[in-house]
């Protein structure tokens, strides 16, 4: 099976700068890591592989810094990696960005399967998959959280839910998110780590994967970002001070006139 | 001299302290309190390629030298020590099969360690130890190859692996040409595991009694030649004492790194560390640990480099452990009766640097080694 995991680079902190004059995160000197979401895809697609054969390709959108990232996927078993990097690009929200991953994956070629992480831990909007999905005119499912069987044109799955899972069968091609329920990801080996070094990551732009630049970047995306802020909680506390049931009458009146009671 | 990092070692040096990190260290105090190592661990060394550091690759290892070998030791022993000595026992054995295996039995051997087997080496007897001249299991010619009959103690590895070298008597002949190694695999009809040893430290290692009674070993197990199992062994050892000293440079390096965050953080008489003596005590760490990693990176160049002399290995051996002693002395001083309650994890690496001393050797007779070769004496009488 050719299966494609889609990674994005993400802030390694929780320490987040804006940029003012854009609204969006300042990258610039601040590590990098996979997007958490995303190991579990890499890591399932490699499941995958070794049970059914076949090839996982690491694609992801970014800097050009993203390239070293990429060599991580081949340190845990992912065999190539693709770098869609292009100035077109920045400034991405999900809709552009999905609309440059679908045009870098046609560019990959045929492939069964294709595995998102849940979300990003910046954005967190966990729309770029079923997105993807839809750019490519495929079906999709999120929340995966347990594969139970796959062929060439057939998933089944669980899928979490709020009250449990529920077991879903999805033909393919397809999308599918995974959340971390799905399996541990495992850590590179020296061999992997071997490939890695050796692994020549490849780097395509707008013009190579035939795409319109008026669909990608800032210049793509029909949502901007209006204000990033970290909102201020503030809280005003009132004591009660007297015994337990007079204390009780006295919240009930509070909550009653508050509409919550 | 170039004292920079290759690219492989770096690799080996990365993936060894990433696992020592995520896999490791949840489970180390698991591993002191209860014995366990399980074999989950053992699975995840393997997959890292660990397991199979010093096998060619052809053969399914990682095909790494022997700096890398001693760096990834002391990556895992900063967090385990226990888990020091499973890679250490583990390369030993490969080296060995590797090294003087028959063809056959390497195509056996080294790619089943790469993929999940585990290796010991089988010396030391109730009444054998560093004198190997006393050993005892005996080899009574059988078939081509010897039935043996005996019993081994104190070899690590023992209750996980599935491969064992044991060295045995195959003749009366006197002096070391009396000595043979064989390979023998568990569950080989005449070899038994006898009871768990419990020990003050290292407690991960399986430590077991085994037991031969007429256990077989095929002509294609012998390692070298019949009475080459002295030299064998000797040179086997190598490997084995530059992982011990690397176990010892990780658990003290470990003790360090407490002592100093311990030290800014204990309150007598205003912070310990603005006292001078804590100072002077954490100085001397910090050179008895960057001097072994050195000392014992020296010597795994220098037998990586097809040094036959192992001095240098003897020397580095018994500086590190004696460092590392003298680490776990002063850390004990630093943290004062903390040190000797279970609330802080340096008891653990305190305990296990106790018994690193007497792995393959005691100090005292590799000490009157490498007397006897910087004074051209013989070492053997």
């Amino acid at each position: 099976m050719n299966i494609v995991a889609c990674i994005k680079q993400v802030p390694g902190t929780t320490e987040v700068k804006i940029d003012n004059s854009t609204n969006t995160i300042v990258r610039e000197g601040v590590a990098a890591i996979i997007n958490p979401f995303d190991l579990y895809a890499v890591e399932e697609a490699v499941r995958i592989k070794e049970k059914t054969e076949g090839k996982v390709t690491a694609l992801s959108m970014g800097i050009l810094s993203v390239a070293e990232l990429l060599k991580d996927t081949i340190a845990v078993g992912a065999d190539e990696a693709v770098l869609l990097s292009d100035r077109a690009f920045a400034g991405s929200d999900t809709l552009a960005t999905s609309y440059t991953l679908a045009m870098g994956i046609r560019k990959i070629g045929e492939f069964d399967l294709i595995i998102c992480g849940k979300q990003s831990a910046d954005g967190d909007t966990a729309q770029v998959g079923p997105s993807l999905a839809e750019k490519l005119g495929i079906p999709h499912l999120t929340m995966v959280k347990k594969i139970i069987e796959i062929s060439k044109k057939h998933l089944l799955c669980e899928r979490l839910t709020d009250d449990g899972f529920e077991v879903v069968e999805l033909q393919l091609p397809a999308v599918i998110t995974v959340v971390k329920d799905i399996n541990t990801p495992r850590l590179p080996s020296i061999k992997g780590k071997m490939r890695a070094k050796n692994a020549e990551i490849k780097i395509w732009n707008a013009e190579d994967i035939c795409a319109d630049k008026e669909l990608c970047g800032l210049n793509g995306s029909p949502t901007q970002v209006i204000s990033t802020f970290i909102p201020n909680f503030e809280a005003s506390t009132e004591i009660i001070e007297t015994n337990a049931n007079e204390a009780a009458r006295i919240l009930s009146g509070i909550l009653t006139d508050m509409g919550l009671n | 001299m170039n004292f920079s990092m290759t690219e492989n070692q770096k690799i080996v040096m990365e993936v060894a302290s990433e696992f020592a990190a995520k896999e490791l260290a949840p489970k180390a105090e698991h591993i002191d309190k209860t014995g366990e190592f399980d074999a989950e661990l053992i699975r995840k060394m393997t997959e890292s390629n660990l397991m199979g550091l010093l096998i060619p690759e052809p053969l399914g290892g990682a095909g790494m030298d022997k700096l890398c070998y001693v760096q990834a030791v002391e990556e895992l022993a900063r967090v385990c020590p226990s888990a020091g000595l499973v890679l250490m026992a583990q390369s030993m054995f490969s080296f060995a099969v590797l090294a003087f295996g028959s063809d056959m039995l390497k195509r056996e051997v080294l790619p089943a360690l790469s993929q999940g087997a585990v290796g010991a080496m089988a010396v030391t007897e109730p009444n054998a130890s560093s004198n190997m001249m006393a050993i005892q299991t005996k080899g009574t010619p059988f078939n081509g190859g010897f039935k043996i009959t005996g019993n081994k103690i104190f070899c690590t590895n023992s209750g996980i692996a599935d491969y064992f070298t044991v060295l045995f008597k195959s003749s009366d002949q006197p002096g070391p040409a009396s000595l043979t190694l064989g390979v023998v695999r568990k569950g080989t009809p005449g070899f038994i595991l006898g009871k768990r040893e419990k020990t003050m430290g290292l407690r991960g290692d399986d430590l077991r009694e085994m037991i031969f009674d007429g256990c077989y070993i095929p002509a294609e197990n012998i390692l070298g030649q019949i009475g080459n199992g002295m030299e064998i062994t000797h040179i086997a050892g190598a490997i084995g004492f530059l992982g011990v000293s690397s176990t010892a440079v990780g658990a003290a390096q470990a003790c360090f790194d407490l002592s100093k965050k311990y030290a800014k953080e204990r309150i007598s008489f205003g912070p310990i560390a603005n006292q001078q003596i804590i100072q002077l005590y954490i100085s001397e760490m910090a050179n008895l640990v960057e001097i072994s990693r050195l000392v014992i990176q020296k010597a795994a160049v220098g037998l990586d480099n097809g040094e036959k002399n192992p001095a240098n290995i003897w020397k580095a051996r018994l500086f590190c452990i004696e460092s590392a002693r003298r680490v776990a002395d002063l850390t004990s001083r630093i943290y004062s009766s903390y040190g000797f309650t279970e609330e802080y994890p340096v008891s653990r690496f305190v305990r296990d640097i106790a018994g690193l001393p007497y792995i393959y050797s005691t100090q005292e007779i590799l000490g009157t080694y490498v007397g006897k070769t910087e004074l051209g004496l013989p070492l053997m009488g």
